[in-house]
């Protein structure tokens, strides 16, 4: 049986484990080294972006830096990582002229996830592979992977989760949870596991590293014997070390921030509400990482996690998003009453074509406060009306169950109400739900083209079918402050009683006005 | 033959090496891009980062990189030269390797060093398809 060396670096900083990483693979390309399996452990914690990563985009620079965490590159590709304490990090550096890691990646991830896969299953996790390189449980991720080669070398990496600080993870990093709002938090939760959830508690380190050496022992046919760094690999660490400390590692790969977008949508179907939060590269046009939740009913449970791991790097195109999604439903049995792959599709196109908004006038950053009827926000054109809230207006206001206003300056309605007035819009009040109705109704009777309004993202989300039925274009702008939602008063704003005020936004329905108001409205950029 | 080996293209204008890159006389000049092997087993192509126009190059140094499902692939220069030009739309448009790997999405052209490329060291498109079986076979048997 062939032996491998297994060593063990202990914990370390971020860029002496990197410079480790370039240390040992380049030993290994040189055959100044056998094969070997690694265990790595950081300390401090460690912001690690994927070899093409840019920091800006991905880490949270002050959170970290008054955190004491490290920010570093890793030679290994995919998406930023915190890689604090707790986590176990093994790795495999090994010659690539064995036939059997010539195979292709895919092949490859499969045979070098087993290993992790035969440990974890001994611990009493029944954990499997999913492609591309994720190791789940029951759909939650616990292990990612990633690799790299160099010379008819290869390394190939993986992080357990073996406990998790999720709240660090959300600060220190940037991802689709900018409010670290409790739902955020648990929908992370949700999505990622770790051996002390599994097992009740976290074994022992040397437990868990016994078991990954035993893991992949069988699923590689080889063993293993303990061993150092060999005086060649000392040598290029020490010289090695001073690169991957500098900026010129750490910032190899520069982005604007912009380039990054967080885009929302909320898709009614029939059988229940699905939310988008998209975290997209607006240069690349693609899908970083999606997350899907909402009230819909889906068996098996895991589905919506495995369509979010389907849909990673996805092009945020019609034509390639539906073949994604309906790839994902055609490979599997699943069942959801009332809610269908292309509900998927519209939801993921809602968020997407917010990408775009910015080329029609709205801020990038608040994009995910105009929600659309009927047409893409940049095909709404012409509005003739504004709708406004009535739980914008004060309570002490004697109008504020009227369709009417003063502009007395006491609340933001009557400056909307000005707005409307100075582009020849109608300004309207809705009183309550059914007033809505009927005023779109007429406003449809009486040939608008569309209409403007303000309310908040859970009344659309609530009524979009609503409004589609009714079949008026329309511009919406969120509001601000708490909702009757927010409150569990949605069934005293539903008949007009709702007794608290929220604050219209009104810089952005400006915007919006300016965009879609009255006379049909030059292009952008003619 | 499994695998559906046939699929790959392996156009005999040009040559291979076994890092699956192509590279293709054109003058003066080489041009250099992956192979239909590389993209189509890789999967999507994600991010290509390509040297800049002007660097000099050397065998065994790096010219390009690229990554898809968290692969990071490097290729190093098979010949010592001056890159000349590389492929701007490839790196805003990383899938171009995948849709059209020996044509839109070329990586680099280099002029080399008077005779300084070894072309009985790369592979012909016949000698190149031979080791692609070869590998299909090994992987075959390693399953």
């Amino acid at each position: 049986m062939i032996t491998w060396r297994l060593l063990d670096t202990g914990p370390r900083n971020a860029a002496e484990n990197m410079a480790l990483d370039d240390a040992i693979l380049e030993a290994r390309a040189r055959g100044l080294v056998p094969n070997t399996l690694r265990f790595l452990q950081f300390s401090p914690a460690a912001a690690l972006v994927g070899y093409h990563q840019a920091v800006e985009q991905e880490v949270r620079l002050d959170y970290c830096h008054s955190h004491a965490i490290d920010v570093n590159r890793r030679l290994t590709g995919g998406g930023a990582i915190l890689f604090d304490p707790s986590q176990l990090g093994w790795e495999i550096v090994a010659g690539r002229d064995e036939p059997l890691f010539r195979a292709r990646p895919e092949t490859l991830y499969r045979l070098l996830a087993e290993g992790a896969i035969r440990a974890l299953r001994a611990l009493g996790v029944e954990a499997s592979f999913r492609p591309y390189n994720d190791i789940e449980v029951h759909g939650r991720k616990i292990s990612g992977t990633g690799g790299t080669e160099r010379e008819g070398a290869f390394l190939f990496q993986g992080t357990l989760l073996v406990d998790f600080d999720v709240v660090t993870m959300i600060k220190a990093l940037r991802l689709p949870a900018e409010k670290l709002k409790d739902k955020e938090i648990v929908s992370f939760k949700q999505r990622v596991t770790c051996l002390k959830e599994e097992l009740g508690q976290a074994p022992p380190i040397g437990e868990i590293k016994a078991a990954i050496a035993r893991g992949f022992a069988e699923a590689l046919g080889v063993s293993f014997t303990p061993g150092g760094l060999s005086p060649a690999e000392e040598d290029h660490l020490a010289a090695a070390l001073p690169r991957f400390c500098a900026t010129d590692w750490i910032h190899r790969v520069k982005r604007p921030p912009a380039d990054q977008r967080f885009l929302t949508a909320a898709h009614k179907a029939p059988g229940g509400l699905i939310r988008i939060v998209l975290q997209a590269d607006a240069h690349y046009r693609r899908i970083k990482q999606v997350f899907i939740t909402g009230d819909f009913f889906a068996y098996p449970q895991r589905l919506a996690y495995d369509l979010e791991v389907a849909l990673k790097n996805a092009p945020l195109e019609e034509t390639a998003l539906r073949g994604a999604v309906e790839r994902f439903f055609g490979g599997r049995e699943w069942f959801m009453p009332g809610v269908d792959a292309e509900d998927f599709v519209q939801a993921l196109l809602q968020a997407g074509r917010k990408l775009d908004y910015p080329d029609f006038g709205l801020p990038a950053e608040a994009v995910n406060e105009v929600f659309t009827i009927r047409k893409p926000y940049g095909e709404v054109r012409q509005a003739t009306a504004l709708l406004l809230p009535y739980c914008a207006k004060p309570t002490w206001c004697a109008y504020r169950n009227e369709d009417a206003c003063i502009e007395c300056g006491g609340c933001t309605v009557g400056e909307a109400y000005r707005l409307a007035r100075e582009r020849g819009m109608r300004a309207i009040t809705i009183t309550n739900y059914e007033h809505l109705e009927e005023t779109l109704t007429q406003l449809k009777a009486e040939g608008v083209e569309s209409f403007v309004g303000s309310c908040c993202e859970a009344f659309y989300a609530k009524h979009q079918r609503d409004f589609e039925r009714i079949g008026l274009t329309g511009a919406l702008v969120d509001i601000d402050n708490v909702t009757c939602y927010d409150l569990g008063e949605e069934q005293e704003a539903h008949q007009g009683t709702f007794d608290k005020e929220t604050q219209l936004k009104l810089d952005l329905l400006e915007k919006v006005l300016d965009r879609v108001a009255g006379e049909p409205l030059k292009e952008v950029g003619t | 033959m499994g695998n559906g080996m046939h699929q790959w293209r392996c156009p005999a204008d040009r040559h291979y090496d076994a890092e699956h890159l192509w590279v293709k006389r054109e003058g003066d000049k080489i041009v250099l891009g992956v192979t239909d092997y590389l993209q189509d087993t890789a999967g999507a192509i994600l991010y290509v980062q390509l040297p800049a126009p002007g660097a000099e190059v050397a065998p065994g140094e790096q010219l390009l990189s690229l990554e898809a499902a968290k692969w990071v692939g490097h290729f190093n220069a098979p010949v010592a030269g001056r890159v000349i030009a590389v492929n701007e739309e490839l790196r805003s448009r990383p899938a171009l390797a995948n849709e059209d790997p020996y044509g839109r999405g070329w990586s680099v052209e280099v002029r080399p060093v008077t005779d300084a490329l070894d072309w009985d060291a790369l592979m012909t498109a016949g000698a190149y398809r031979d080791f692609l079986r070869e590998l299909v076979l090994e992987e075959e048997a390693g399953r």
